[in-house]
């Protein structure tokens, strides 16, 4: 899977990285002192090096757990972020992932145990809050579980704290280290969906659509509460009913009971974050037309997206309750 | 096109020859070689010499589409003599720095670390090969390419067997380097294999060209012009293009041909994501 291992000098006798080199022993490994080193400098292609990424394993230190944006709420008393990982083994055009790093290596955090003491002292500091954890902002959650492990090294935790809430945000199928053992409460497998179309032609290497819901009636079943993240709408040809039609699917295909939340908000970029886009990709239709510089944003023009915006919302409201449905502006 | 940087001439004979290359020129001491595919810079032994003649080439042949390899001899602790290693890290004695070449592709050559000495040396060490340009040739090459596109092959010369002396034996400094050539040329090839294929329409340059005959356009119009018909390049079917040069005849004014263009775009674009 990985031609390439970086191995930051800190992490380099950390279990998880001798079981990770013992699991890929034919990846070349190259010694670094700290991961910035790789993934910082300019004169890197994001786009050339996605076709075949190497894994930096490195620590994560300073803060390690983040609040959240103010918009970027589920309902809790405070919403935070944390981010095992950087990049992902997905190539979705609209990600700002690509806009936003140098590099398309993986990193991936073995510390593992620093960032749950700290999730951990976060949500004891205020026992009378409701905390929300959101682990997908830089990664998928779960696209790499097979190497990282994060699922089952993150999951214990929360059952031990209940007013902790954790968000896996993913479009993986790899469904099964959740199925393998008793829902949880706390925990809210989110899945980002998109029509087909757009599944096929903006979110390359992702799972397909039909897969994705799938994997929800699955997780659904066996009493996971899931998340549905509509989130971004991309504006296209008859857009309107061709996300009318898809949000009937998704929520004919999935129980209401199951579903804790939904979250839908349109393509919308930082300034800098979309011109570095725009260039790794000149061909691309997603970044031409109809859009607008607004307050430092790039995003939809007014009419085009909330026209988008308010015949999807409307018609998710005709399948769940207003409070479930987290509109991201 | 290919730029190869070598410190010695004895290294470079064996590529001139494959490649075709004559004499073009130079810069200071250092003498350049050109071909139809690919050039060369003969830099002197040393990073300094070696960054400043990859400067001078970079200056003088400006082009995004270059890759550029640094070919040469190193030393090693155990490895054969005439190994190839390609670097995956550089350093050097006298600077603080480490560049970590990316290889987007499985390379067909063993990756090492590369240490640039500014002195010969036999005090070899383990996992590691020394030489005295790779740095300086990689961090001025910087200049002109991304990370995947600069890379330094090297073949041992020495080691601790045979360690080096004051004087080497050029003829077989120069068979080790010819014998590297197929290798060099598959890296390239997959290093080329690597960039995104760029739509191969004349459509564009020519509308771009119509349209400059017909309007005088500052400079932030020029900028919105090419990125506007770059873009359309991408999106429209011939049929569509043909349709849009007759945006030319029509629009009134300068503002209006490009509004006219950002429309098109914007209805194209809708058209074309899914």
């Amino acid at each position: 899977m990985f031609d390439r291992i970086y191995i930051e000098a800190a992490i380099r006798e950390h279990p998880r990285t001798l079981a990770l080199l013992e699991r890929y022993p034919k990846a070349e490994r190259v010694n670094c002192e700290r991961y910035g080193e790789i993934f910082n400098p300019n004169r890197q292609n994001f786009r050339i090096q996605k076709q075949n990424p190497a894994l930096i394993l490195a620590e994560k230190r300073g803060t390690r757990v983040l609040p959240t944006p103010p918009d970027y709420g589920l309902g809790a008393d405070r919403h935070y972020y944390f981010s095992h990982m950087l990049n992902c083994l997905y190539d979705c055009r609209y990600c700002f992932l690509q806009g936003m790093y140098q590099s398309a290596n993986y990193i991936l955090f073995v510390n593992f145990e620093n960032f749950r003491s700290d999730i951990r002292t976060t949500a004891e500091s205020q026992p009378n809050k409701q905390h929300f954890f959101f682990s997908g902002y830089d990664c998928d959650s779960l696209a790499m579980d097979g190497v990282t492990g994060f699922a089952d090294a993150f999951l214990p935790l929360f059952e031990d704290l209940p007013n902790a809430w954790l968000e896996l945000r993913t479009k993986s199928v790899n469904v099964k280290p959740l199925l393998n053992r008793p829902p949880l409460p706390n925990v809210v497998v989110a899945f980002s969906l998109n029509p087909e179309p757009i599944a096929k032609s903006v979110e390359h290497r992702a799972p397909p659509l039909p897969a994705r819901i799938n994997a929800l009636k699955k997780l659904s079943e066996a009493g996971w509460k899931v998340g549905l993240r509509f989130d971004p709408l991309i504006h296209f040809e008859n857009c309107i009913e061709v996300y009318r039609d898809f949000i009937d699917h998704v929520f004919d295909s999935i129980p209401i009971e199951a579903v804790h939340s939904i979250t839908l908000g349109s393509f919308r970029s930082p300034k800098s974050v979309f011109k570095k886009m725009e260039s790794l990709y000149p061909e691309e239709p997603l970044f031409m037309g109809n859009l607008d510089l607004k307050n430092g944003i790039v995003a939809y023009k007014k009419s085009i997206e909330s026209d988008l915006f308010e015949s999807t919302r409307k018609r998710i409201l005709t399948h769940a309750d207003e409070d479930k449905l987290f509109p991201c502006k | 096109m290919l730029h190869f940087s070598t410190a010695l001439h004895c290294e470079a004979q064996g590529i001139i020859a494959h490649y075709d290359m004559k004499p073009s020129g130079g810069h200071g001491r250092a003498q350049f070689f050109e071909g139809e595919k690919a050039r060369l810079a003969i830099t002197g032994v040393g990073a300094l010499n070696s960054a400043i003649a990859t400067t001078a080439l970079g200056s003088k042949y400006p082009n995004d589409e270059t890759i550029w390899l640094n070919v040469g001899i190193c030393g090693h602790l155990d490895a054969p003599i005439g190994n190839p290693f390609i670097a995956n890290r550089i350093s050097s004695n006298t600077s603080r720095d480490t560049l970590y070449p990316q290889f987007p592709w499985k390379p067909n050559v063993k990756g090492i670390e590369l240490q640039t000495l500014s002195e010969p040396s036999t005090d070899y060490k383990t996992n590691q090969a020394f030489d005295m340009e790779g740095f300086g040739f990689y961090k001025a090459a910087l200049a002109f390419a991304s990370t995947e596109f600069i890379h330094c092959i090297k073949v041992v010369s020495d080691n601790a067997a045979q360690p080096a002396s004051s004087h080497f034996d050029k003829h077989a400094i120069a068979r080790m380097i010819e014998l590297q050539i197929p290798v060099i040329e598959t890296l390239c090839e997959s290093i080329d294999e690597l960039r995104p294929k760029e739509p191969s329409s004349n459509w564009s340059g020519s509308f771009i060209q119509k349209a400059k005959a017909q309007y005088r356009f500052t400079e932030t119009e020029t900028h919105q012009l090419n990125k506007r018909v770059t873009q359309l390049d991408a999106i429209l079917q011939q049929d569509e293009k043909t349709k849009t040069d007759l945006l030319l005849i029509e629009s009134s004014n300068k503002k209006t041909f490009l509004s006219q263009l950002q429309s098109t775009i914007s209805q194209s674009s809708a058209r074309n994501i899914c």
